[in-house]
């Protein structure tokens, strides 16, 4: 019984450590988004919870920024998810169709599909990051 | 393999059209204009482009720079894929095997997931903050004076961390459903074989992962070598200097800071064979050893 034991409180030891190394860092982004510019700069993130995350967030959200004026992070939030919905439906019916194609029918190139598959994944990363093709 | 008797060729030719189109578009005509300008030498200010040969594969091979920071891409792109792929397989062993409390962990574990790369860069230049970063702090007990951007070893190790950070959720998230697509049945067969759980790990849960494991393989090293370009850019401020740099910030700092197409483009090409080699390499002598059920 005890040996079981203490394979399940270093099971768990593992799992809260884990948990840690993932979560901190976000929990602080978290803190940093509550308390003001001036103290980031001065003091960087602390254990206190601030007053500012009505403000920081409405800087993030609506304020204008840019070189035309009108840029705000609901905007730009907009145009990701359009972006991204577009990408992921785009993908997956493209691909969908090469693959049916290519599974159903004696294509005289099908030997190729693997090719064609890495291809694929390419297109994929470089999708995901435009500045890179 | 299905193989059904449709012979008709116009239907499947349509199906595959738009991807063909695509791969023509965005994969095989960059690349031919790549493999093109990677043999002129381009007038900075864009007057104009002169033939110079391989002179530009031939800079850049003797170039004690570009060696340097291909080992460094080497040795980065090791580290990032072998600690994520490690980390991430520990994790989700673990989180398989728990009762208590395991929808919590896997939920905690994968949020991370949801972070782009360029945001982990940024976690990572805040947390390593020269005058309160709490991993500067952190180093501070240990009398070592951690400064990233200026101490080259220093920015490698938070470019690192960032990127297996990055990283471990997705090797999360594809090693668990995994494991839990092991059969229950070959699972307990193993237990009254073996009552070692580590060497029934080895011998059962493993080989039966190897699937999933040269999956994950193959997405890690691509995503080390190309998409930590966000956080290699976020924790380099943009000011390359001394600091350590892969192969594809080389790329893009060459070309559009430097305006050096040619030799960007030679770059590229250099990157594109390494690339179709590892990956045919792979497949060649990994892939032999897995067996898909």
């Amino acid at each position: 019984m005890r040996k079981v034991k203490l394979s399940a409180v270093i099971d768990h030891g593992v799992l809260i450590l884990g948990s840690l190394f993932m979560m901190l860092p976000l929990l602080m982004l978290l803190q940093m988004t509550t308390i003001p510019d001036t103290e980031i700069i001065r003091t960087g993130p602390s254990l206190t919870v601030g007053d500012q995350f009505d403000d920081n967030f409405n800087k993030a959200m609506f304020e204008a920024s840019g070189f035309s004026g009108e840029n705000t992070g609901l905007s730009m939030l907009k145009n990701s998810f359009i972006l991204g919905i577009g990408f992921a439906v785009g993908k997956i019916v493209i691909g969908m169709m090469a693959a049916y194609a290519i599974v159903y029918f004696r294509l005289r190139f099908a030997t190729f599909r693997l090719l064609a598959h890495f291809h694929n994944a390419s297109l994929a990363a470089r999708s995901a990051h435009p500045a890179l093709v | 393999m299905k193989r059904a008797g449709f012979d008709t060729l116009s239907l499947p030719v349509l199906l595959l059209l738009p991807q063909l189109v695509i791969i023509a578009v965005f994969f095989y005509w960059p690349t031919i204009v790549a493999l093109q300008s990677s043999f002129y030498l381009q007038d900075p200010f864009g007057f104009g482009s002169t033939f110079v040969g391989l002179q530009n594969y031939a800079d850049l091979f003797s170039s004690r720079e570009y060696r340097k920071i291909a080992w460094f891409t080497v040795t980065f792109s090791i580290l990032v894929t072998f600690f994520s792929l490690a980390i991430a397989l520990v994790l989700a062993v673990k989180a398989d095997k728990v009762l208590r409390g395991a929808k919590t962990y896997r939920t905690l574990l994968m949020w991370v997931y949801a972070v782009a790369p360029p945001v982990a860069g940024f976690i990572a230049v805040i947390m390593f903050n020269q005058s309160w970063g709490p991993l500067t702090e952190f180093f501070g007990v240990f009398g070592h004076t951690y400064m990233v951007g200026v101490n080259f070893n220093d920015t490698a190790f938070a470019m690192i961390l960032a990127s297996v950070w990055k990283q471990v959720p997705v090797n999360f998230i594809f090693f668990l459903s995994g494991l839990q697509s092991i059969p229950r049945s070959v699972r307990e067969a193993a237990m009254i074989d073996n009552r070692s759980a580590t060497s029934r790990f080895w011998d059962v849960t493993f080989p039966l992962l190897a699937p999933t494991g040269f999956f994950l393989l193959i997405i890690n090293i691509t995503y080390s070598l190309f998409d930590t370009f966000g956080i290699v850019d976020t924790v380099v401020k943009g000011e390359p200097g001394n600091n350590p740099m892969t192969l594809v910030y080389k790329v893009y700092v060459d070309g559009f800071r430097g305006n050096d197409l040619g030799g960007s483009s030679a770059q590229s090409v250099i990157l594109m064979v390494l690339v179709l080699a590892l990956t045919i390499f792979q497949f060649r002598l990994i892939e032999r050893r897995i067996h898909y059920t």
